[in-house]
C-alpha cells in the first residue's frame, strides 16, 4: 500500500469527518460552553441560518475564556474565528493536509456549495484514516504506564 | 546371533569440556552413569539422554550418546515421543528440581501417568543452579534466597512423593556421595520396563552448599540414612537399633528403637510393591529413606500404543495418512484479490492544484514502502517534544498562564522524584474549569489533573500512539522512560506534522 497515494485518492467524504458539534450564531458563549461540556467536543462549528459562519475551539476557551467570566454572557459571533478555511466535498485528504500546514489550523470543514456544512476535517480524520491502513495493531501490545515492566533481561 | 558388547566408562566420556563448579554434585553423577551403563550390555547408538535446562541439563553434552538438550521443562515429553517411536532406545531423561517441578510440572506428571519406559533422573539440589541461586519448589520452609529473601513460605514438593502419585512403576531415591548404591539404583532402574524415577540429592557447593549434609554427611548419614531393602524391616542408626513401626492413631510411620518395649519383630518389612508404604516413605525426612521405595510391573505407554496400532491395523490394514486428512471437511484459502479504491475526480475549491500539493508534501519520489516505514517506526524516531511539566501544588492560574505562554495544549503533573503524577489538557479546562465558579488562584493542579494517565515508553511504535489516540480520543499521550519518568508528550498534530513531513 502505499499511504501517499491513498491519501491523495481518497475523497475527504470517506473519511471520518464527525469530530465536531454545531451552535447557532444568535448563542452565548457560556450556552456553547455548555454543549461543549455536554457532548464532550472540542470543535463547534458556528452557523447561522444553517450555513457555516464561523469556528470556535477549545483552544478559544483556554484563551479568552477560562479566566475570563465577562466573556460568559457574549454572544458567540465575538469569539469565534469568523470566515474558516474550507473545502469542498470533492477535496481529497491530501487537499485538507495541505491546507492545514499551509495556514497552521486544526480544522477544515467540508462544505457543499451554498456552505451548509458536510463535515469536518481534523486530525481525527487523519489518525482515523491511518488506524484504519493497520487494523491488526492494537492497543495492548506494549506494557504502558502506569503497569511496570522490566527492565533487564533475565538469566538461563 | 548376538554379539556381547564390551563397553567401558570411557567409552560414554565425551570430549566435551565438563563446565559444572568444581565439587558440584553433578560431577559424580556423570561418573556413576558411565559407569553403570557398560553393565547393561546396550550398544552405545542406543542411548538417548534428554535435558531440560538448568546446570543439571547440561548433562547430554558429556555423554558420548545421541542426546538432545532441550526445552525448560519439557524434556519428558521429548522423551515420550523418541521412545514411542523407537521402542528399542533406552531413553535417560536428566532434569533438575527446578525444570522438573517448576517449569515442568505438568510434562512430569503425564509420563508417570502413561507409564512411559523412560529413566528419569532428578537431580535435587533444592535450589535453581544455573540462574543463581533462587527457591525452587523443593526449597524447604524458611529457605532465604535472593527471591525469598526473608525465607521461603511455600511448602516444598517432594519428587518422590510427585512420583508416586503420577503413577510411576519404579520410584527410587538416592544420594551423590554414595555412588555404589546410585549405580546399583540405576541398573535396576535400567531394567525395569516402564517409568522410572530417581531423585539424586545433589549438593550445590556454590549456592545450597550442605543442602543434605544431614544425610551425606560421614558422621550423620548412619544414623540419619534409612537403606531400603526388599523383604527386611526398615531398621537404621549405626547399631541397627532404630526402626519404624506402623503408628496406626498417628497414621505413619513412627522411628523406635529396638530394645526393651518393641523387638525386631515389631518393625515393618520394606514391600517395594506397597504403594501405601511407598507414600509413607515419601514423608520421611527422619530417617530419610534410601534405595528402591516402590517397584511394580503394569503395562508400557509403548506397549499399549503399539498393541494398538497392530491391533487396528489387522482389522483395517495399514494407513493412509493422505486419505485421513481428506477424510472430513476441508477448506481451500485462496489470496484475497487486491481492493480497487474508486478513483476520485472534481476540482478543489480552495484551487489546490497538484503542483501546490507537491510542494507542501515534497515532490521526491515515493522510494520505499511508506506504510511498512511508519510499522517500524517508534516513538523515540519521532523525537517527541520535551514535556512541560508542573507540580500538582501549583495552581491552576499558572497551569493556564504555562498553557498559553507555550502555545501547548497540554501540561504533564510531576511529582518531586519526577514521576508521572496526572495531565492538564485543554479538555480538562473546558470540561471542568471555563464557566464555573471556580478561583483560579485557589485551586491547585492536583485537584484538577486527570490522575495516572496512560504513557507510552520511547520504544512503543507510532502506531500504537494512533491507536490511543483514535480509540480513546486522546490528543496528548506522555512517552516515559524506562524509570516511568515522562521525557515528552506526544500530541495528535505532532503526528500529522511527521506525516506531512514525510509523505
Ligand atoms: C522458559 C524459561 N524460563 C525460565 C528460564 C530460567 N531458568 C533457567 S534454568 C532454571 C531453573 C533451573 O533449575 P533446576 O532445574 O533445579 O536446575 P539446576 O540448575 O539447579 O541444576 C530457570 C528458571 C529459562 N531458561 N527458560
Ligand atoms: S551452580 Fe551449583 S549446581 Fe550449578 S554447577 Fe555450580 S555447584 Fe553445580
Ligand atoms: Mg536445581
Amino acid at each position: 500500500m502505499d499511504l501517499l497515494a491513498g491519501l491523495k485518492q481518497e475523497p475527504v467524504t470517506m473519511m471520518d469527518l464527525s469530530d465536531y458539534c454545531t451552535a447557532d450564531i444568535g448563542a452565548t458563549v457560556q450556552e456553547v460552553l455548555n454543549q461543549m461540556q455536554a457532548h464532550h467536543c472540542r470543535h463547534v462549528l458556528i452557523t447561522k441560518e444553517g450555513k457555516l459562519a464561523g469556528i470556535f475551539t477549545d483552544r478559544d476557551v483556554l484563551l479568552k475564556v477560562a479566566d475570563n467570566k465577562d466573556a460568559l454572557g457574549q454572544p458567540i459571533s465575538e469569539l469565534m474565528t469568523p470566515e474558516p478555511w474550507t473545502l469542498s466535498k470533492a477535496a481529497t485528504a491530501a487537499d485538507a493536509l495541505a491546507l492545514m500546514a499551509r495556514h497552521h489550523i486544526r480544522n477544515v470543514p467540508i462544505v457543499e456549495e451554498d456552505r451548509s456544512i458536510v463535515g469536518n476535517f481534523t486530525h481525527l480524520s487523519v489518525l482515523r484514516f491511518l488506524a484504519e491502513q493497520f487494523p491488526d495493531i492494537s492497543i495492548g501490545s506494549y506494557p504502558v504506564y502506569p503497569r511496570r515492566f522490566s527492565r533487564r533481561r533475565h538469566g538461563g | 546371533m548376538a554379539t556381547e558388547i564390551k563397553l567401558t566408562r570411557k567409552d560414554f566420556m565425551s570430549d566435551q569440556t565438563v563446565r559444572w563448579c568444581p565439587g558440584c554434585g553433578d560431577y559424580a553423577i556423570l561418573a556413576t552413569v558411565q559407569k553403570t551403563l557398560p553393565r547393561l550390555g546396550i550398544p552405545k547408538e542406543k542411548f538417548v539422554f534428554v535435558s531440560g535446562i538448568g546446570c543439571s541439563s547440561r548433562f547430554p553434552y558429556y555423554m558420548d550418546t545421541y542426546g538432545i538438550h532441550s526445552i525448560h521443562g519439557r524434556a519428558p515429553t521429548l522423551a515420550t515421543g523418541i521412545k514411542l517411536s523407537n521402542p528399542d532406545l533406552s531413553v535417560w531423561v536428566i532434569t533438575g528440581d527446578g525444570d522438573a517441578l517448576s517449569i515442568g510440572g505438568n510434562h512430569i506428571l503425564h509420563a508417570g501417568r502413561r507409564n512411559v519406559d523412560l529413566n528419569i533422573l532428578l537431580f535435587n539440589n533444592r535450589i535453581y543452579g544455573l540462574t543463581k541461586g533462587q527457591l525452587s519448589p523443593t526449597s524447604p520452609v524458611g529457605t532465604r534466597t535472593k527471591s525469598s529473601p526473608y525465607g521461603s513460605i511455600e511448602r516444598p514438593l517432594y519428587p518422590v512423593e510427585v512420583a508416586l502419585a503420577s503413577g510411576a512403576t519404579f520410584v527410587a531415591r538416592t544420594i551423590d556421595v554414595l555412588q555404589k548404591d546410585m549405580g546399583e539404583i540405576m541398573y535396576q532402574a535400567a531394567l525395569h520396563k516402564g517409568l522410572a524415577f530417581i531423585e539424586i540429592m545433589q549438593n550445590c557447593v556454590i549456592f545450597n552448599n550442605g543442602a543434605w549434609f544431614d544425610y551425606s554427611d560421614r558422621s550423620k548419614r548412619a544414623e540419619n540414612d534409612l537403606f531400603l531393602e526388599p523383604g527386611k524391616p526398615m531398621v537404621f542408626g549405626k547399631n541397627k537399633d532404630k526402626g519404624l513401626v506402623l503408628d496406626e492413631e498417628q497414621g505413619g510411620f513412627r522411628v523406635v528403637e529396638i530394645g526393651d518395649e518393641y523387638s525386631i519383630e515389631d518393625i515393618v518389612i520394606h514391600d517395594p510393591t506397597s504403594l501405601e508404604n511407598a507414600f509413607l516413605l515419601s514423608q520421611l525426612t527422619y530417617p530419610m529413606p534410601l534405595g528402591i521405595i516402590y517397584q511394580v510391573t503394569k503395562p508400557t505407554y509403548c506397549e499399549g500404543m503399539w498393541g494398538q496400532i497392530q491391533q487396528v491395523k489387522a482389522q483395517k490394514g495399514e494407513g493412509n495418512l493422505r486419505e485421513l486428512y481428506y477424510s472430513a471437511d476441508t477448506w481451500e484459502v485462496v489470496a484475497e484479490e487486491e481492493e480497487i479504491k474508486a478513483e476520485v475526480k472534481g476540482t478543489v475549491e480552495a484551487s489546490l492544484d497538484e503542483a501546490y500539493i507537491d510542494e507542501v508534501l515534497g515532490t521526491e519520489p515515493v522510494q520505499v514502502d511508506l506504510a511498512e516505514q511508519l510499522a517500524g517506526l517508534t516513538l523515540h524516531d519521532l523525537n517527541p517534544k520535551p514535556p512541560i511539566t508542573i507540580n500538582p501544588s501549583a495552581l491552576m492560574d499558572h497551569a493556564l498562564s504555562l498553557m498559553k505562554e507555550h502555545n501547548i495544549g497540554a501540561l504533564l503533573v510531576v511529582s518531586p522524584d519526577r514521576h508521572l503524577m496526572g495531565i492538564i489538557t485543554e479538555a480538562d479546562v473546558v470540561d471542568r474549569i471555563a464557566g464555573q465558579d471556580i478561583d483560579l488562584h485557589q485551586v491547585t493542579v492536583g485537584e484538577f489533573m486527570t490522575k495516572e494517565p496512560i504513557g507510552l515508553p520511547l520504544y512503543a511504535s507510532v502506531l500504537e500512539a494512533v491507536h490511543f489516540m483514535t480509540q480513546r480520543r486522546f490528543r496528548h499521550l506522555p512517552v516515559v522512560d524506562e524509570n516511568l519518568h515522562p521525557v515528552g508528550v506526544l500530541s495528535s498534530r505532532d503526528l500529522v506534522e511527521f506525516l506531512i513531513k514525510h509523505l
